[in-house]
């Protein structure tokens, strides 16, 4: 009761929450971010239950089906929704079983499942709780509540474009590249996809970037929030992760970048409005995301012109063509180096890679 | 019944009016946090400080004053003015740490709570920009994965009638209309004073990344009685806009060089050597061997 006490109190002050490591960010409309899990979480949670955008890791599943049902609980799984001021009640003439009252002692319905799962990518900080979140045992009991309620299907289906299907089953010595429990259930091959029907009062819809990070990228539209998960095309702490094996180009990277561009709508000056979700870092708006499309599209071009000049990467790379920007997304250790980055662009750009 | 000689009248009055004092939050040491100095109003300002890069900008290249570090001058130098064509930067504000420079007024209101009468947060609101607020009910700092705002967000508390105001999460944006810039890491203390009808606000502006010191920067404004912000609308053009983002290569600089005119060139290109008063001194010793 107490950490149902505490997420009503996030939702309704809208606050961050922490759930273990997971912290919760109220973005707008149905939608909210999901942090700490691997990958940044975008979770529609309504009447219809929940839509997760990426799955975060495999070790971290456990923590964030726990936050989301705590979520749906909150958020969608009360009784009515309260409208008094008080105890006066304009839609119903009976203080006693006023919904204020109601809210007050009624027990709340179970919690809706995880009904969807979009992977943006087919990275494991995207993908790896695909398979804990999505087929979950039918007497699974979180928060002393049955999940998933009786009479719903026991698993959610997962939707990524077909390519990431296509190398997460792609054999490597005779096994699949990616235990097919992580698989999605779904593909689609288009430039777009859209839900077939409205969740949680809205419409989904998903757009394929053919070479950004990969070549099976989507970012997912959340029409009536007005906010887009844009998977590791966005990023706030790091340059652009570009796996070239897997299909990335710095020119994809870009052009994802500019669809985001396309896509948002300030609220007022640059500021606010559609709201982006990265792959990691904060959350963001047009601005951001301006500057962060500015950064990409200067280092691709001072890169470009390095190539044009017949320099190599060595030289490339001596001339620290991130210099000024080294300090927002650089890093010399880790997964996703500078160096990694410049070579990433260099052979994305040069006519013999 | 004894009286008072009338010449210890003023030596009891002024007794009175120390006891008073000490005793009173505006004047007492270790006082309650209370609203000490209303802001409130339509401050203009005065274009005093720095005046000739305020109106008309400032000349390319010239970065004298500012701390920058190399990659900050980097960051200046490859700035294309045009980048003011993109559709997202047309309606860009002036951000925080620029703001108190620009031109147009400002409007300081404050927000009460109606019960309690507690000064909930002091708005501030400027001729082309967003309303900015001062949070003053003790509330923290958002996370770091919280969204940050041209504005950033802010908190205050008083140190005597000072305003004292910390903003983190601001968007990384430009410190001069050349592009010397700050970026998203940087932090900002104000020490915002009233002295009758003038206000001083000092912007502490440190950066990681970009500065090498902290900018530190006064600005004067006057109250205004008898103006009013007006409506100042923005809206975008995407008319014979080029898709690419606008700046200018390593190497391909030439137009800098004499870009800042009477400045001597190496005071030009910044850096906290050239933000202090002995600096002039160095180059006149320079211009002399």
């Amino acid at each position: 009761m107490r950490r149902f006490g505490l997420i009503f109190l996030a939702v309704a002050a809208f606050a961050q929450q922490k759930t273990a490591d997971i912290h919760v960010l109220p973005v707008q409309g149905n939608i909210y971010m999901l942090v700490g899990a691997g990958g940044n979480i975008a979770a529609s949670v309504g009447p219809d239950g929940i839509l997760l955008v990426d799955a975060g890791t495999s070790q971290m599943s456990a923590k964030v089906l726990s936050t989301v049902l705590q979520l749906v609980t909150a958020v969608a799984a009360s009784p009515s929704p309260n409208r008094c001021t008080g105890l006066h009640c304009s839609d119903s003439p009976y203080r006693w079983s006023s919904p204020s009252l109601n809210a007050l002692i009624a027990s709340p319905a179970p919690p809706k499942p995880i009904r969807y799962i979009i992977n943006t990518g087919i990275d494991p900080d995207h993908t790896g709780g695909n398979e804990a979140l999505s087929a979950l045992p039918a007497d699974s009991k979180i928060l002393g509540v049955t999940f998933p309620p009786v009479g719903v299907a026991p698993t959610a289906t997962v939707i990524a474009h077909e390519n990431v299907l296509g190398r997460m089953s792609a054999e490597i010595n005779g096994k699949p590249a990616v235990a097919s429990g992580l698989w999605p259930t779904d593909t689609y091959r288009g430039t777009s996809y859209k839900l077939s029907e409205f969740f949680n009062g809205e419409g989904v819809q998903l757009f394929h970037e053919p070479a950004a990070h990969t070549d099976g990228d989507s970012m997912v539209y959340f029409r009536y929030s007005d906010v887009i998960a844009a998977g590791d095309i966005l990023s706030t702490t790091s340059y652009p992760v570009i796996d070239l094996a897997k299909g990335g180009t710095i020119q994809g990277a870009l052009a994802g970048l500019n669809h985001i561009l396309d896509l948002a709508i300030p609220e007022f000056r640059s500021q606010g409005g559609t709201l982006v979700i990265p792959g990691h870092g904060r959350l963001c708006d047009t601005g951001d995301v301006a500057n962060y499309r500015n950064m990409v599209a200067i280092i691709k071009d001072r890169v470009e012109d390095m190539v044009k000049k017949g320099m190599t990467l060595q030289q490339v790379k001596a001339a620290k063509p991130t210099l000024e920007y080294d300090g927002l997304y650089g890093a010399t250790t880790g997964p996703w180096t500078t160096d990694m980055f410049v070579e990433a662009v260099y052979k994305s750009l040069s006519p013999k890679h | 019944m004894r009286f008072l000689h009338p010449a210890q009248i003023p030596l009891l009055l002024l007794v009175l009016i120390s006891a008073v004092a000490a005793c009173s939050p505006v004047f007492g040491q270790g006082a309650p946090v209370l609203e000490l100095t209303d802001f409130s109003g339509v401050w203009a300002e005065r274009v005093h400080e720095d005046s000739y890069e305020r109106s008309g900008g400032p000349p390319l290249g010239d970065y004298q004053g500012i701390p920058l570090n190399d990659a900050g001058r980097r960051k200046a130098d490859s700035h294309d003015h045009s980048e003011w064509s993109l559709p997202e930067f047309q309606c860009r504000p002036h951000s925080a740490p620029y703001q108190w420079r620009a031109l147009g007024s400002v409007r300081f209101w404050n927000e009460v709570d109606p019960i309690g009468r507690d000064l909930r947060a002091i708005h501030v609101e400027y001729l082309r920009s967003l309303d900015r607020v001062i949070y003053m009910d003790g509330r923290p700092h958002p996370p770091e994965y919280a969204p940050y705002s041209w504005s950033g967000f802010s908190t205050g508390k008083w140190e005597g009638n000072t305003l004292v105001v910390d903003t983190d999460h601001i968007k990384g944006s430009y410190l001069r209309r050349n592009g010397a810039s700050f970026s998203d890491k940087a932090t900002m203390r104000e020490y915002i004073d009233r002295h009758g009808e003038y206000l001083v606000i000092t912007m502490i502006l440190t950066d990681p990344v970009w500065l090498e010191e902290p900018l530190i920067q006064t600005t004067n404004y006057a109250l205004d009685t008898h103006t009013a912000l007006t409506y100042y609308p923005c809206t975008v053009s995407e008319e014979n806009i080029s898709s690419a983002v606008p700046h200018f290569l390593p190497g391909t600089t030439e137009h800098l060089k004499d870009a800042a005119g009477w400045i001597p060139p190496e005071a030009a290109r910044g850096g906290a050597e050239t933000t202090y008063p002995d600096y002039r001194q160095k180059l006149k010793q320079a211009a002399k061997q």
